[in-house]
């Protein structure tokens, strides 16, 4: 897919209400599923047992970061790599430790994404077809 | 902690750590940050209290990088703030 411009990436509303999209990572044949969630302003946030899955680079920097709940704690950005509309794309990581531990489920998104990474794109989540588009260009 | 390099502290006390001594370092900048453009990305040396400011996390934080190599960063934005919604609490 890489080298190959997609004007669409097309995902899908899951059973609870999740709008979700994969995403394609650089040298990896398994995607990355993640949730679209507009009320967070970064580009790509996934607990640290995920992160493992990623290549990523590591800074000092950690961000400090308000959750839905209003509570306030730190996580740390990583630099990594993703295929975004079909081109490899540098994107801010942000890594949350997780609080309690956490086991892989089938099916269930790894992360989530904001408008950090969506925008300037249109984004369509039609809960009627439950399908999400995430168009590259305005026309 | 100031003297480790980043990757070699556990998480959680890092986390503890950027928290702690960002916040703290927050407050007492905060008269003179509020003067810096809203939205201005600041990334503060948890361990000095110096900081390094930019348009962006990532330019704020490539910029800490490069000055700070050994130390931990806590990345605020002025006026604004970073937001992680409820998807991954």
């Amino acid at each position: 897919m890489q080298g190959e411009a997609l004007a669409d990436l097309i995902g899908h509303v899951d059973a609870r209400d999740r709008p979700l999209l994969l995403l394609s990572l650089p040298g990896q044949d398994d995607d990355l599923l993640v949730t679209v969630d507009t009320g967070f302003n970064g580009q790509i946030l996934v607990h640290d047992v995920p992160a493992l899955r990623l290549s990523y680079e590591s800074t000092g920097v950690d961000v400090w970061v308000e959750f839905a709940d209003g509570a306030r704690r730190t996580v740390q950005l990583a630099s990594s790599s993703i295929i975004w509309f079909g081109r490899q794309r540098t994107v801010d990581l942000w890594i949350a430790r997780a609080t309690s531990p956490r086991h892989p489920i089938p099916d269930e998104p790894l992360g989530i994404i904001g408008t950090g990474l969506v925008s300037p794109h249109r984004l369509t989540i039609d809960f009627m077809t439950r399908r999400v588009v995430l168009s590259e260009n305005e026309d | 902690m100031s003297n480790s390099k980043p990757m070699q502290v556990p998480m959680e006390a890092r986390h503890r750590y950027t928290q702690e001594n960002g916040e703290a370092w927050l407050k007492r900048l905060e008269p003179e940050l509020a003067k810096l453009p809203k939205l201005t990305v600041v990334v503060i040396n948890c361990r000095t209290g110096e900081y390094v400011t930019g348009a962006t996390l990532r330019e704020a934080a490539e910029k800490f990088e490069s000055r700070f190599a050994t130390d931990f960063g806590f990345a605020h934005q002025v006026g604004g703030g970073f937001f992680a919604g409820g998807g991954l609490g």
